[in-house]
């Protein structure tokens, strides 16, 4: 397909040769005829910075070929603006271009650059919606989303959106992230009865996948960040994880541990209760049996406690 | 086994010829430029000052001189005091400056400071010594692309022509860790503190650095992009590595708590490689999911004997990449003062060298892919290397192979990967290239 900018004239344009560095470049790329005849046009046109419908033109042709090239969305942005164009052509542009490469980072911030000027979020939650259909982890597109609540005030429907997100995959941590945002990003207080229906909906969800880290994260956050106590959810924990009464046994049966998350935060609660052998028990189950990939870690917490209380003694 | 001399053709070959669909990252060319220099220095295949130099390396002394040359020719600006990200974006001098001061257009020819870091990087390993960079100017600049909240811009566009009072200046790039890593590498690697300590230059706003990082905290431990958003590996390594970058001191603005906690952030994404599969199915019938089954997770966990790389993000599968972000960041944060990689030895560095010789390294053309069974990338392929590189120094520090392995065999593979160079973290290039700029820091602050 010819690409667009061509037909636009462009004989008073004198194009601008890539210079590589001469006969033998490093890491030369084997560009297309396309892209790299565009380019000298680019070139050409930024030199000066034209504002002119074929300068935006090309820049939309060069994007589809390079959606990662930096200076050519700022460019664009500049064009945009200079030229009075209609903002929301470009937003249904945008998402074109989004939903075509969904990875990229640089359309995010040029989204953000016209919304902000468009003044309207009306096409923003849709269109995210739409992306994160794509890829529901999308880091670019739940970044985007913090800042469309933020700058357009948009927060009371978030907490049933990730309810949404997080029923449809319970690790989505992406989701989880947005729901401790959607609580805590206002910096408002935060009621304390909200504060126990959060605990209660982490609880749900981690009894649900016990080994789940993206709830348990969230559960630990949330106690974190309203001063609660480890010790609320020392039940919770010792229903998912049960120590031997005995030494720490080889034997499967002896103890009880569907999470072993539970078993950590139980070890921490031991630990900050100065129970070190109980806490050292948790730990050596970590180690040797239900989180080996950590041996070295669990060991470490386990003798750095020991020592540490033992110089205390 | 680590395929050494395939790595290193596959570098070779690169630096020759890149296939088109490496367009995608045409402007930031000389990152790629980075990998290719960077892990045949790490390989041992790189003929400069000191450094022994495989028999098997095609790459001659003459070849390093004109790289440097390359370099300087065709990414540092007329200016001296910054660098393009690659040869693309230049515009001839005389285009730039043969229209007269207009403030209210820009020229996009401008520096940008992850290739100013990515030049450096490569100049150093080659043993450049600097003399063509005006080191002071450099510092302007770097203070010019810090916005009011402590983050960078990958660079600023301003006014076309010169010192005009009103200049426009409009920042350009994301705001998130990765251009502050940039500008902290950058001004350590050209003595910006030193020039600070002298009096010569203003230097950066180091709490305000240090306050956004802080700021990119999660509440699970690790950093984000900003505020409130998702912990993430490769943002850690980034503002870990900045604080690093910045002196000694600067590490101390994170608390003991928040420094624990990335630790153990940064050691929970070392997962099986094949435990995403089981988390999905998972996550795929939830309502079925009892304690029964996931205490069979559990069991099966225990007795796997699978390799286990890193993540960027919870609850995803293994990458490459994370080796080396996740295993930098651990290398950083110290653990006692007695050892040098720091707490990267509390991970499970067998089965994470494992992952990445079994599942990504790519042994018949050399380089790592992502993840498994895809083609591998240059990105990829450094990282898999630094990866490795930060493994052979652990191993090293523990007089070899043996308390690693688990079988006779294993000792073999973990001591395929001993001929890589040691690497320093922060700085991601070798031990041997760091120590050079050591050195030219030392002759600067001794002028």
């Amino acid at each position: 397909m010819p690409l667009a900018y061509l037909d636009y004239t462009w004989d008073d344009i004198v194009p601008i040769p890539q210079d590589d560095g001469g006969d033998s470049p490093l890491a030369p790329i084997a560009y297309q005829d396309d892209y790299k005849t565009a380019m000298e046009y680019l070139r050409a046109v930024m030199s000066v910075e034209e504002f002119s419908d074929r300068a935006l033109q090309l820049t939309a042709d060069l994007i589809f070929m390079n959606p990662a090239h930096y200076t050519v969305w700022a460019y664009r942005a500049r064009l945009l603006l200079a030229l009075k164009k209609d903002l929301e052509q470009e937003l249904i542009w945008i998402e074109e271009v989004g939903e075509q490469f969904p990875k990229n980072y640089q359309i995010w911030n040029h989204r953000e650059v016209i919304v902000d000027k468009y003044d309207n979020p009306i096409r923003e939650l849709p269109f995210i919606e739409v992306m994160l259909e794509l890829d529901s982890k999308n880091y670019h597109v739940w970044s985007y989303r913090q800042w469309v609540v933020r700058r357009f005030d948009l927060w009371i429907t978030e907490l049933d959106y990730t309810d949404r997100m997080i029923e449809n995959d319970v690790r989505n941590n992406s989701a989880w992230n947005h729901r401790y945002f959607a609580m805590f990003g206002k910096a408002e207080d935060v009621a304390r009865t909200a504060i126990d229906d959060e605990i209660d909906y982490a609880k749900t969800a981690i009894l649900k996948a016990p080994q789940n880290a993206s709830a348990w994260n969230y559960l630990l956050g949330v106690l974190k960040h309203s001063n609660r106590s480890l010790s609320e959810i020392e039940d919770f924990c010792n229903d998912l994880a049960t120590l031997p009464t005995t030494e720490p046994s080889t034997d499967i049966d002896m103890d009880q541990i569907t999470s072993a998350r539970a078993l950590e935060v139980l070890a921490d609660i031991y630990a900050s209760r100065h129970e070190v052998e109980k806490a050292a028990q948790a730990w050596t189950l970590l180690a040797e049996k239900y989180d080996p990939i950590r041996e070295n870690y669990w060991k470490f917490k386990k003798d750095q406690t020991i020592q540490r209380f033992a110089a205390t003694a | 086994m680590f395929a050494l001399d395939r790595h290193a053709s596959f570098f070779q070959h690169s630096l020759r010829l890149l296939p088109y669909h490496y367009t995608q990252t045409d402007t930031t060319r000389l990152a790629l430029i980075f990998f290719c220099v960077s892990a045949l220095d790490l390989l041992g295949y790189l003929p400069v000052a000191n450094q022994e130099c495989s028999p098997k390396s095609k790459v001659t002394k003459n070849e390093v001189e004109h790289w440097k040359e390359w370099v300087y020719s065709t990414c540092l600006l007329p200016t001296c005091d910054a660098f393009r990200c690659s040869p693309a974006t230049a515009v001839p001098h005389d285009a730039s400056t043969s229209s007269a001061v207009d403030n209210d257009k820009v020229g996009y020819d401008v520096g940008h400071t992850a290739g100013t870091y990515f030049a450096l990087g490569i100049l150093i390993i080659l043993r450049d010594d600097f003399s063509r960079l005006d080191r002071v100017r450099m510092m302007s600049w770097l203070r010019k692309c810090q916005r009011p909240d402590g983050s960078f811009a990958a660079g600023v566009i301003q006014s076309i022509g010169n010192e005009s009072s009103d200049n426009l200046e409009v920042y350009f790039g994301e705001r998130d860790l990765r251009f502050g890593y940039c500008a902290a590498a950058t001004r350590w690697f050209i003595g910006g503190d030193i020039l600070v300590r002298k009096n010569v230059v203003q230097d950066i706003d180091i709490d305000s650095v240090a306050a956004y990082i802080s700021s990119c905290v999660s509440y699970d431990g690790g950093m984000a992009m900003g505020p409130y958003a998702e912990g993430h590996a490769g943002l850690t390594y980034c503002g870990v590595g900045t604080l690093r970058l910045l002196g000694p001191d600067n590490t101390k603005v994170l608390s003991d708590e928040v420094v624990d906690g990335l630790v153990r952030w940064s050691l929970m994404h070392q997962v099986y490689a094949e435990l995403d599969a089981e988390s999905s199915s998972e996550s795929a019938s939830d309502s079925e999911v009892t304690s029964a089954s996931s205490s069979d997770a559990c069991a099966q966990v225990r007795t796997a004997d699978i390799p286990a790389g890193f993540n960027g993000r919870i609850n995803k599968p293994p990458d490459t990449c994370y080796s080396f972000w996740s295993g930098a960041t651990l290398e950083m944060l110290p653990l006692s003062s007695s050892n040098t990689t720091g707490s990267l030895g509390l991970s499970d560095i067998r089965s994470n060298i494992i992952f990445l010789l079994t599942q990504t390294q790519n042994p018949m053309i050399g380089g790592f892919s992502k993840v498994a069974d895809t083609p591998p990338d240059l990105m990829h392929a450094y990282l898999g290397i630094a990866a490795l590189a930060l493994c052979a120094d652990v191993v090293r520090e523990h007089r070899g192979p043996e308390k690693f392995v688990k079988s006779p065999l294993e000792r073999e593979i973990i001591a395929s990967i001993l001929p890589l160079k040691s690497i320093d973290g922060a700085l991601c290039l070798s031990t041997s290239a760091k120590q050079y700029a050591e050195e030219l820091r030392a002759k600067w602050e001794n002028e």
